[in-house]
This record gives C-alpha cells, sequence and structure tokens, in this order.
C-alpha cells in the first residue's frame, strides 16, 4: 500500500487513540487504504495473524466505537473520500465511506436533493461512521434514521471477502442483511462503498422558536405539536443550564431568564407548511411562552438555529468536562424524566445541562465536571448510568443514535435478556465467526469501560 | 409429500402426534386439513394457540420432536415460497391478535402478530393515527403475515417496506423462548438491529408473536387521480417523472389496459365501489393510477398539478375522485390478483431500480427484439407497474387476459390441487412456456441488478422453477444465519432462498 500510509511510529498513533467519547487506547498501526481491494488485502493479512481490525470514520462517535480496546489495526478512511455517482433518476448517491456527511448533502443540493439524516456532528462525521452507528440528528424525527436511507453497500467481511448487500432495487430476495448490517458498530464488517438515498429539497421550509419560563411548559407545547396530529421535520429543545451555557458565549436571542428553549421546523409544499404551520404557532402558545418568532428565509431561519447547534461548545463556559448521555423515552415521559435527570443532578451535585430531540423523546443530558478533581469522572459516570435507568424504567432506551460501543457495554442487560444478547450474537457470528472486527464492543463483558473526560471545544456538537 | 388421505387416517399417527402440546381444542378437526394446505400439501395438523406463552409451548414440542413449523396469520401470503421441504403443522397465529399497548401522543403501538391490518388501522383511527403498511386483503392479512412476506401495497415508494416502521419485535426462538429486539421507542441503536433481519424472513428464523411501530397521523383527506395514456411506456415514462415533482402522488401505478378492464369489472362486481368509473381504453393504452393523502389544501394543488402534468403529456379522460372513494379504489387496485375468487395462475414480482422500470417493460411487450421475452406473446401476461419504486406485477390468468371472473373459481381450485388429479401432477404445455418465460425474464432482470419472485404459481409449476430465482448475494451469510438460528430447521424449512 505504500510505506506513507502505514502509520506505526507511536507519537503519530497517538492523534488516532480517541474518538468523540472518552475511551482511549492506542492501536499498533493505523492504515489509509485507497481502494476495496486494498482494504480486503489488508483484512485478510490481519485475518491470517489474528490481528483485530477497528474501522474508523472521522473520531467523531460518542461511544467509543472507533477505539481499539484490544489494541490491533485501525482502518481509516480520509483517502477514500470520494462522492463517486448522483443518480438523479433514482434519486441516489454512491459514495466511499469517507466523504463527510454535510459534504454530501451539500453537493446534492445541487441537483434538487439532500441526504436527510444529520447528525450534529455532520461537518465532521463520515458516511462509514453514520453506517456503523446507524447516526440520527434532529430531522430523523420526519425522515428517519440512516438506516431509512441506505439502499447498498460494498461490504468487508474479516476475512478480506467483499460482499455486495441491497442494491438500487428498492426491494431484493433473501434476508435483509444491508438492514442488519447497518448499525453493528463495525462489528459485521467494513462497508467501502455505499449508496444513499437522496430526498427532494422541500419546497417550503418554516422554523418557530419558542422561549419558555421552564422545562415543563415547553414540554407541555411539544406534547400539543404532537397532539395535533403534527409531526415535523425537528422538534428540539435546550433547557436553561444550556441557554446559559450559549449566552455565555454569544448572543443567540435568548432572554437571559428563559427556563427552555422549542425549535419546531417545518417542511412540505407551501400550502402544508402555512396550514400546519398556524397549528404549530397556536399550539406554541397553548402553554405560555414568553416568546415565539416565525422564520422563512434561510438566514433567518439560520439565527434561529445558531443556539441549539451552538450549545455543547458553549459547555466549556460552564465546567472544562462534560459527559454526554443519549436516552431515549416515549415523548410523553419526558416532563417526567427530566425531573428525574434533575433530581438526580441535586443527588450526585453534578450539575446536568439539557439538549433534546423532543419529539424524538431523545434526551442529551450533558453532566458538567471538572477530570481534575479526584473521583468527580466516577460519579459522573454513575450518575450517567442512573439517567440511563431512568430512561429504561420509563419504557426507553439506552441509546438512540450514539451506539452502545464500549460506553454502554455494561448496561446492556438493562434493555436486554441474555436470550435477546443470545440472538444478535448469532447474526454477529454468521458475519463474523472469529470476531475479530471491533471486538469488546457492544456486549457486556465484564471489563468496565475507563471513564471518560473530554473537553468541551468550540464548534462542538451533538 | 403429505396427502390427505394418509393424514388423515388415524392410526398412522407418528409418536409426536400422541404428545402433542396444547389441549384437543387448540388443534384443528383432521377433516379441515385441507384448508390450510402449503402449495397443495395439508398439513400433519393446525395448532391455534392463544398466547405467545403457548406459542412458545408449541416451539419447545416442535424442536423436541423435530417438527416443522409453518408459521401464519391470515393465510394471504401463504402462497408466497418454495413448496415446504418437508411435512410439518401450521401454526396459526390468527387468535393471538391483540392490541397490547396503544399510545396515540406518542405515535406508537404494540400489538400481537395474529390482529389482521384491518383491526389494527381501526384501532388506530380511534387515535386519529394510522400505520403506513399495506397488504392487500388487510381484512385477513396480519401484521405477523405481512412482516414475515415484505409486503408492499401501491404506497410503497412513498411508505418504504414494512422494515421503515418497525421498532420492536417480539419473536419465540427456537428454544421456545420470546425474544426482543428494538423497544417501542421510535429511534433506538441499542444492540443489533434485528427487527430488520426478522422482516422479510419468511418465518424462517423464528416465529414473530409482537411487533410494535411508529404510526403516522391520520391524513385529513385522500383523493386519487386516473388518466389514460397512449402506451405502458408513456405511463411509465411519465410516472417516473411525476413521482420526481414536488407535487407527487404518495403513490404511482401504471396499469396495462387488458388489466385496467379486469379492475373496472372487479369494480363492478363490488357494491361498495359503486360510482366508480374507471376510464375507457383502446388497445395498447394504459390507465394511470395516482393516490394521494394529506391535509386537504394540500392534496387539492397535488391533484391539480399532477393532472396538468399528465395532460401535457398527452394524458386523456382525467378522472378525479375524493375522500373515500379514493380510498375504495386503493383498496380495489391492492386487492388486484389476490382476491379469491380471481386468483391468476402466475404472479410475478420483477424488482429494478426505479429508472429500470421501463426497461423491465420492454422485455415484457415485446417493443424491443433483441431484449424481448418471447413467450410474453404465446402466454398474455398483464402487468402492472409502480415507476416510483422500480416494480412490475406480472399476471398470467387461468382464463387468459380477457377472460372474467365468473370460472375462474374451476380453474383456481383445479390450480390448488383441490380435484381428483392430485398426486399426478401434469405438466401442461403451458407450463413449460411459463417456465421458459420466467427465466428469460429473470436472466434480463439479473443483467440490470433486479430480481424477479414468483409469488403465487401452482405445486407443479413451483417444482419446475425456482420461486425466489438465484441465490442473492451475500447467500452464504444468509446460511449461516438460518443454521446458527434454527440447527435443525423446524422454521417454515425450504421455503426461502436457496432453500433455507
Amino acid at each position: 500500500m505504500g510505506e506513507e500510509y502505514v502509520i506505526h511510529h507511536p507519537d503519530d498513533l497517538l492523534v488516532y487513540e480517541y474518538d468523540g467519547s472518552v475511551d482511549r487506547n492506542v492501536p499498533q498501526a493505523v492504515v489509509l487504504p485507497n481502494s476495496t481491494e486494498e482494504v480486503s488485502r489488508v483484512m485478510a493479512l490481519a485475518y491470517r495473524e489474528g490481528i483485530p481490525v477497528v474501522g474508523r470514520g472521522s473520531g467523531t462517535g460518542l461511544s467509543g466505537g472507533a477505539i481499539a480496546p484490544e489494541g490491533g489495526i485501525q482502518i481509516a478512511f480520509p483517502r477514500m473520500h470520494h462522492i463517486l455517482e448522483v443518480d438523479t433518476e433514482n434519486c441516489s448517491a454512491t459514495v466511499q465511506p469517507g466523504v463527510i456527511n454535510l459534504d454530501l448533502d451539500t453537493y446534492v443540493r445541487r441537483f434538487g436533493f439532500r441526504y436527510a439524516p444529520d447528525p450534529s456532528s455532520q461537518r465532521a462525521c463520515s458516511l462509514g461512521g453514520n453506517i456503523a452507528e446507524n447516526a440520527g440528528g434532529p430531522h430523523c424525527l420526519a425522515y428517519g434514521c440512516t438506516t431509512n436511507h441506505v439502499l447498498g453497500m460494498e461490504v468487508v467481511l474479516e476475512d478480506g471477502t467483499i460482499v455486495n448487500l441491497g442494491s438500487t432495487a428498492r426491494q431484493t430476495p433473501g434476508y435483509d442483511l444491508r438492514g442488519v448490517f447497518t448499525g453493528s458498530e463495525g462489528t459485521f464488517g467494513i462497508a467501502t462503498k455505499i449508496m444513499v438515498r437522496l430526498l427532494p429539497v422541500p419546497e417550503a421550509v418554516k422554523t418557530f422558536l419558542g422561549v419558555y419560563p421552564d422545562v415543563d411548559s415547553a414540554a407541555t407545547a411539544v406534547s400539543a405539536v404532537i397532539g395535533h396530529g403534527i409531526v415535523p421535520a425537528a422538534l428540539e429543545m435546550i433547557d436553561a443550564l444550556s441557554i446559559r451555557a450559549v449566552q455565555n458565549v454569544m448572543d443567540a436571542g435568548y432572554p437571559e431568564d428563559a427556563g427552555a428553549v422549542l425549535l419546531v421546523e417545518l417542511e412540505g409544499l407551501q400550502e402544508e407548511v402555512d396550514e400546519i404551520g398556524a397549528e404549530v404557532e397556536a399550539a406554541l402558545w397553548e402553554s405560555g411562552p414568553s416568546l415565539v418568532r416565525v422564520a422563512e428565509e434561510e438566514n433567518d431561519r439560520a439565527n434561529l438555529w445558531i443556539g441549539r447547534k451552538g450549545v455543547l461548545g458553549a459547555l466549556g463556559s460552564l465546567a472544562p468536562n462534560y459527559y454526554l448521555v443519549d436516552g431515549v423515552v416515549p415523548r410523553t415521559q419526558l416532563t417526567q424524566v427530566l425531573r428525574q435527570v434533575s433530581r438526580i443532578s441535586e443527588e450526585y451535585g453534578i450539575p446536568i445541562a439539557n439538549v433534546l430531540h423532543a419529539g424524538d423523546g431523545n434526551l442529551h443530558p450533558s453532566l458538567l465536571f471538572d477530570e481534575r478533581q479526584p473521583g468527580a469522572l466516577e460519579r459522573v459516570i454513575e450518575a450517567g448510568a442512573e439517567v440511563m435507568k431512568v430512561c429504561i424504567e420509563a419504557g426507553g432506551a439506552l441509546t438512540g443514535e450514539h451506539g452502545v460501543g464500549l460506553e454502554k457495554k455494561e448496561l446492556m442487560p438493562l434493555s436486554y435478556s441474555q436470550d435477546d444478547m443470545d440472538a444478535m450474537l448469532l447474526v454477529r457470528q454468521a458475519f463474523a465467526p472469529e470476531n475479530r472486527l471491533n471486538p469488546g464492543k457492544i456486549f457486556p463483558d465484564g471489563t468496565h469501560y475507563q471513564p471518560p473526560a473530554r473537553r468541551p471545544e468550540p464548534g462542538m456538537t451533538v | 409429500m403429505v396427502d390427505r388421505s394418509s393424514s388423515g387416517a388415524s392410526g398412522q399417527r407418528s409418536a409426536a402426534t400422541d404428545q402433542r402440546p396444547l389441549d384437543a381444542a387448540h388443534w384443528l378437526g383432521d377433516d379441515l386439513l385441507g384448508d390450510y394446505a402449503i402449495d397443495g400439501q395439508a398439513p400433519d395438523g393446525v395448532v391455534r394457540p392463544e398466547s405467545r406463552q403457548q406459542v412458545a409451548e408449541v416451539v419447545r414440542w416442535a424442536r423436541q420432536e423435530n417438527v416443522a413449523l409453518f408459521p401464519r396469520g391470515g393465510g394471504v401470503h401463504v402462497p408466497l415460497g418454495s413448496p415446504p421441504g418437508r411435512r410439518g403443522v401450521v401454526l396459526d397465529l390468527s387468535r393471538c391478535n391483540r392490541v397490547l399497548d396503544f399510545q396515540p401522543s406518542d405515535l406508537t403501538v404494540t400489538v400481537e402478530a395474529g390482529i389482521t391490518l384491518d383491526a389494527l388501522q381501526q384501532h388506530l383511527a380511534t387515535g386519529g393515527k394510522f400505520l403506513p403498511l399495506e397488504s392487500p386483503i388487510s381484512g385477513a392479512a396480519t401484521i405477523g403475515g405481512s412482516l414475515a412476506a415484505n409486503v408492499t401495497g401501491p404506497l410503497r415508494s412513498s411508505f418504504g417496506l414494512p422494515r421503515e416502521w418497525l421498532i420492536g419485535i417480539g419473536v419465540v426462538n427456537v428454544q421456545g423462548v420470546e425474544t426482543k429486539a428494538g423497544g417501542k421507542v421510535v429511534k433506538n441503536v441499542t444492540g443489533y438491529d434485528l427487527d430488520k433481519l426478522y422482516t422479510g424472513s419468511l418465518g424462517t428464523l423464528g416465529i414473530i408473536v409482537e411487533a410494535a411501530f411508529k404510526l403516522a397521523p391520520l391524513p385529513a383527506e385522500s383523493g386519487a387521480l386516473m388518466a389514460v395514456l397512449p402506451s405502458m411506456q408513456a405511463g411509465v415514462d411519465s410516472g417516473s417523472v411525476l413521482a420526481k415533482q414536488v407535487y407527487a402522488p404518495q403513490g404511482l401505478q401504471v396499469l396495462e389496459q387488458r388489466l385496467a378492464r379486469r379492475l373496472s369489472r372487479r369494480i363492478g362486481v363490488n357494491p361498495s365501489l359503486s360510482g366508480i368509473q374507471l376510464p375507457e381504453t383502446g388497445q395498447g393504452e394504459c390507465v394511470a393510477l395516482a393516490l394521494f393523502s394529506g391535509r386537504a389544501a394540500a392534496v387539492r394543488r397535488k391533484l391539480r398539478e399532477s393532472a396538468a402534468f399528465l395532460r401535457d403529456r398527452g394524458a386523456s379522460q382525467l378522472t378525479e375522485v375524493t375522500g373515500g372513494q379514493a380510498a375504495r379504489l386503493h383498496r380495489a387496485v391492492t386487492d388486484l390478483g389476490w382476491e379469491q375468487d380471481d386468483l391468476p395462475r402466475l404472479t410475478l414480482r420483477v424488482n429494478v431500480a426505479p429508472s429500470d422500470t421501463g426497461k423491465a417493460l420492454v422485455w415484457l411487450s415485446g417493443s424491443n427484439e433483441a431484449d424481448y421475452a418471447p413467450q410474453a406473446e404465446m402466454i398474455p401476461v398483464d402487468v402492472i407497474a409502480d415507476p416510483g419504486f422500480g416494480m412490475v406485477r406480472v399476471f398470467v390468468w387461468p382464463d387468459g387476459p380477457e377472460g372474467g371472473a365468473d370460472d375462474a373459481q374451476s380453474m383456481d381450485s383445479r390450480l390448488r390441487g383441490n380435484d381428483d388429479r392430485r398426486g399426478e401432477p401434469q405438466i401442461r404445455v403451458d407450463d413449460a412456456q411459463q417456465a421458459s418465460f420466467v427465466s428469460r425474464v429473470r436472466e434480463l432482470a439479473r443483467g440490470i441488478g433486479g430480481s424477479a419472485v414468483v409469488e403465487r404459481a401452482s405445486p407443479e409449476f413451483k417444482g419446475m422453477v425456482d420461486v425466489w430465482g438465484d441465490s442473492p448475494e451475500g447467500s452464504h451469510i444468509m446460511e449461516r444465519i438460518k443454521d446458527k438460528f434454527d440447527p435443525t430447521g423446524i422454521f417454515n424449512p425450504g421455503r426461502f432462498t436457496g432453500g433455507i
């Protein structure tokens, strides 16, 4: 493959020891292939030598998915970053795994299309990583997550075999291997070519911002919108602490005393957006907001989003580190669960800032701490697990879009019985009988993951 | 091979029969087994559990005694699949049909697998919601069967496959233990997405007993637009372009003239469809049927602009229907080719990339010599095309394309093997023609990355042609999955791709 594309000097490898989560471990080598054949050859070699292989996109994952806990070879894709084809007839695009999510979306817009899944790290995250984690994003409320947009893939299995899953034809005979592969967190194979579905750019978009005195009244507004039989394109909430963080670093136009901010986005025909928009506005006013703003022009809409998009980066103004949780609950349980989150915050003495994909019931509480204080990290991890338990008890799930990875594997029994997990493991045995791909992830094995510590940086998003 | 005389004779019961689980009230009388035949073979028994615990009990027994289980909901999709690999027992899930948890405000529902699609939709409508999943004969088709068969309807280009709406599933595994994947929340990446694996697995990996879905708000208005276009090709070409407009319908079907006439006759004999008049078509013409739903203002605009679009492209006799009539027309076209009194002798589903829908038509119409599937002329076929999704369904009727429904019954019962000639399969000449037609279409489909699945055919015909076609890509992984989940092959053995 060429010496320059194999990284093995310890100093250089440090760049690959971490991802967006808090786990770390240094791989023995990182390879930067330029073709499917090169990926296949590297994997065949590793297979023969019994070396674990971990795929890595941009390293923005939030559950330790791209970390090599047992060492081994990391395969990264900065060189496989080409958009291979945009098929306007079939509303699809074929890309290499290193293509950045936002780059794809930006590129296809010139043809009147969009790529709908928009994880908040979309400026940096790659399609390959999106496939591995079944990435979500605010607009998954209306359009579904990555898995609903993957039509086909070329994947390399652990022994180097190349297989095609799915196709441009929307239905194929046999088991839905492309479906079960998506979200398998790099344990079934490594995708080297990805065909995704594109959607037409909507005719009209309208964004609403509502400012509420507290989380309860904002959550009531969420219920009111959904209760009107409206599924917006996006429905996001941020709480008082997040608002304070945002206002510390920029003026997002939020009043100082705001207890919660709600963002609602509608897309569709002008008629739909107008008719439903009037209902959304009425629903937002029902639970006593101090302010409701509406924007239709692109720049005005971007201004309404600016605070929401800046939250995570702004948390640095409150604490040196944060630990981000990704629970999901039925939307009607949001108010109750948020109260419990604030109880946990008080009990542990840990400030928690909340950002929510409220329409999906997907919470992102950020537990704020200072890793230099002895024991702080351990307490944060403990409180985070407590939050996840609350989500499960409310009928929810451990993770909505970040994946299990290293972070949550020991908590899997909260969601699934041993029999449930055994069924999943049977599928892994079918794809990767030797378990050489991304080993040590997803399933509990008694090894507790080393607590995370992460510094907020400007531009970080969730 | 099972035949009714031996399975009905009491003295010949196997040891397994004597130790059957559940009491006699849960087993169907032997005299009725013929109604549950799969590809002409009556099962050894039909067991009808009332709870998931009872399903688990039946599976434990089947595993112990190595009895094959053929899961069944309403029986609508039983014709799909290769003939069973061995004899066994039908596991009828239609009594497990409760709504377990409907949360209108969460837009989620959890049900037992045996509930029919119609019963579920009626229940959901009370909360102003619906499940975007269609099946023919939705009064009988169950959720479990529709998931297992991966069924779609005329709105498939906007609803997608059933997988897009499933958020959780309960499956009784080969040990007789109920396992779960997913959950009740609309967004969930905890563990592997086995929902996708079970959907479309034709019951070969376990018995689906529970399913949770995300839902959509019930649309305020629905509408349908019918138009005549000068040829199938023109219909499909226009439909392809229309499907990409902002005012696109939710679904668009293009019916060949002969099939349009058949639909017209079906509408004529169905009192609930009175008042709906399909446009008159001449030789070679087709009918495009576009379906819409949503907010009233949006539906009105979509109908108006779609009509203008089609008119510009040479469409005539544009007819609009709205509300309940549109919904009934939607149902009539969904059911075409699936009704017991008007069953085709062959149904072939061709799936290609949406832009290749027109190409697939060329094989069937003979307009291009090089690509022509020549038997199409000797076996006049009727086609319905979905250019937005990339699907063409091909029907061959027992009475020929121009026949009515009146004499279909006798031919149908003959095809199902309910006559004296059972046991001495007769391969008709036209079966051979049909087989070479299917092979040719399949070869052409494969050449452009598509597939052709025989959805319905006589047992004799299934003996001549693999209903699924060649092994799909990744079939070695599929075989391994099947081996791991069901090592002794008790779940719907032999009916799926590659003999799975």
